[in-house]
């Protein structure tokens, strides 16, 4: 990944051609032939009268983000060192997220130069043989399974707390559902053998971390042995049918859909067995970790009273239509996708009238566990004015999502319903 | 010290405007408005062309510190902060005294930042709570 900034830094009139196609005239002004000038123009939201004078290489400073990665698509970027972006909620209509929409959470610097040929995978620690595994060794050695798997970032919708809490302000769109191709992590730690007495997994990535010092690790959390044994999780080489994204964690990544994100492991270099809870960077303090009692917002909860969260929690995303919508009919589809760390969706219902009454939406069964599962539903308006639709999912535990944010100091595991505003005018 | 850092920086960041003008010194033609050749067209804008000095006479003192409000600690937010993030992430709080001075608490202990004597963290605090502390 690099800014807008790098780009030209490296090279000002390449990277005109590069990103906007753009060839200048001689005197190194203008746009030959029109070359790039609709790409800028589109990039910027309107043409630009003076353009025959406009120097190559020049940043325009209108351009809203000083961010372009390569693959990615419609992200909002709410930081770009480490890089954090996520997908506004009507991007993820797709069933399954293609690779430009996913969301991206990083916690320091991706590495740089990766080579696909000499990556190694390391399990050691509490195991009866230490592994060192090419990304070819693992092809070999054990099944290669696809699966539709969901991951969402622990602090998806932070930015609803009231009071605010601190982090990355999420809205909506820190989670996605892609398909996933990989070897099971069970079947790779049953090769290792499971020593006697491990309880925790440690995972480690070859990210490194944002100040600088190699001694530091941006972020290694971990699993319980039994959830590191549930066979839905991948360690993962591909992404929709192709290489994992740079920013997705290229060459090789935990997916262990049910748990916040931050289990999945990006860049991953090492998988080790522990006889205690791993206390790796972002495994301990308050990060990753919720009251084990509801509290009021704004307390204070010390240390010790938070608990390392574990299942995400029941949701559902209406990703049509786009919320603000303005409709001239007075019926509508809804499609939306729904989710639960701890199983299977057993019903969706859709209110268009604040929660007075509820429907239920067509609800398909996930193709695999962990995918999402889709939702449809069509509703009618009976007069022109300001609707809110409201989806709410219950899953087979029988848990659903509430209406108020349950708050915490971190600001994590907001699964509260989704509201869409529409105004209809028939 | 910290104004030949800020200077230096600046002179990175703008490094690719420099070259620009640069650039733009090879040739001299009168400016004219164009609509795009494009589909994207809009009807030529009357006024002047930009001024092609003013990129070069930037100096510090145009230094927007990404964007931090001006106030007393904005220098130090911004050298201790941005060293290792983005202000983004400092830009998107609104947080209380107490949660703002765990956070440099947490950054110093686990996140390798330089310790700050305490008249400089009674600086960046203040500016933290004034600029992004709790909304009322």
């Amino acid at each position: 990944m690099k800014s807008l900034t790098q780009h030209y830094q490296a090279d000002p009139r390449a990277a005109d051609h590069d990103i906007f196609g753009r060839v200048a005239h001689k005197d190194r002004r203008g746009f030959l032939r029109g070359a790039g000038l609709s790409a800028l123009g589109l990039a910027l939201g309107s043409a630009i009268p003076f353009h025959r004078s406009m120097p190559s290489g020049l940043i325009p400073v209108g351009l809203a983000q000083d961010m372009i990665i390569e693959g990615k698509d419609g992200l909002t970027y709410l930081n770009d060192r480490p890089v954090n972006a996520e997908t506004p909620a009507h991007l993820l209509n797709d069933d399954i997220t293609p690779t430009a929409r996913h969301f991206i959470r990083n916690n320091g610097v991706p590495p740089e130069g990766v080579n696909v040929q000499n990556w190694r995978l390391t399990v050691d620690g509490l195991v009866q043989n230490i592994l060192d595994l090419s990304i070819e060794d693992l092809k070999k050695r054990f099944e290669v399974v696809t699966r539709a798997l969901v991951i969402e970032c622990g602090g998806n919708g932070r930015a609803a707390f009231d009071p605010p809490a601190s982090g990355n302000q999420w809205s909506l769109g820190a989670v996605a559902c892609a398909q996933w191709t990989g070897v099971r992590l069970m079947d790779v730690l049953t090769a290792a053998g499971v020593g006697e007495g491990a309880i925790y997994t440690a995972h480690e990535g070859a990210d490194t971390h944002l100040s600088g010092d190699p001694d530091k690790m941006p972020i290694s959390r971990g699993v319980p042995i039994e959830k590191a044994m549930d066979p839905n999780n991948l360690i993962a080489f591909e992404m929709n049918g192709a290489p994992l994204h740079a920013m997705n964690g290229a060459p090789l990544r935990l997916v262990i859909p049910g748990y916040p994100g931050s289990v999945s492991q990006k860049w991953l270099t090492r998988i080790w067995l522990r006889d205690q809870i791993h206390d790796g960077p972002k495994m301990t303090g308050k990060s990753y970790r919720a009251p084990q009692h509801p509290v009021a917002p704004g307390t204070d909860v010390p240390k010790e009273d938070l608990a390392i969260i574990e299942n995400m929690p029941v949701k559902s995303l209406i990703t049509s239509p786009q919320t603000g919508a303005a409709l001239t009919e007075s019926s509508l589809s809804i499609h939306g996708h729904a989710w639960s760390g701890s199983g299977a969706i057993d019903q969706v219902q859709i209110s268009i009238d604040f929660g007075a009454t509820w429907e239920q939406a067509y609800l398909k069964k996930a193709e695999n566990p962990f995918a999402w599962q889709h939702f449809d539903a069509d509703i009618e308006f009976p007069i022109s004015g300001y609707y809110e639709i409201w989806a709410r999912a219950r899953d087979e535990t029988g848990a659903s999502q509430p209406f108020a944010i349950s708050w915490n100091p971190k600001g994590y595991l907001n699964n509260s319903v989704h509201r869409v505003a529409v105004t209809v005018k028939i | 010290m910290m104004r030949a850092f800020l200077v230096f920086a600046f002179f990175l960041a703008s490094l690719p405007m420099l070259m620009a003008c640069e650039q733009k010194q090879a040739a001299e033609p009168k400016p004219t408005p164009e609509t795009a050749v494009s589909d994207i067209s809009a009807e030529p804008q009357a006024g002047e062309a930009p001024d092609e000095e003013t990129a070069l006479s930037e100096d510090e003192d145009d230094f927007d510190y990404d964007g931090l409000p001006s106030g007393e600690g904005q220098e130090e937010v911004f050298v201790n902060c941005s060293g290792c993030h983005s202000l983004r992430l400092v830009q998107q709080q609104g947080l209380s005294r107490h949660r703002w001075e765990e956070i440099l608490d947490w950054m110093v202990e686990e996140q390798g930042m330089a310790s700050l004597d305490p008249p400089e963290h009674e600086l960046v605090v203040n500016y933290l709570v004034t600029h992004y502390g709790l909304p009322e």
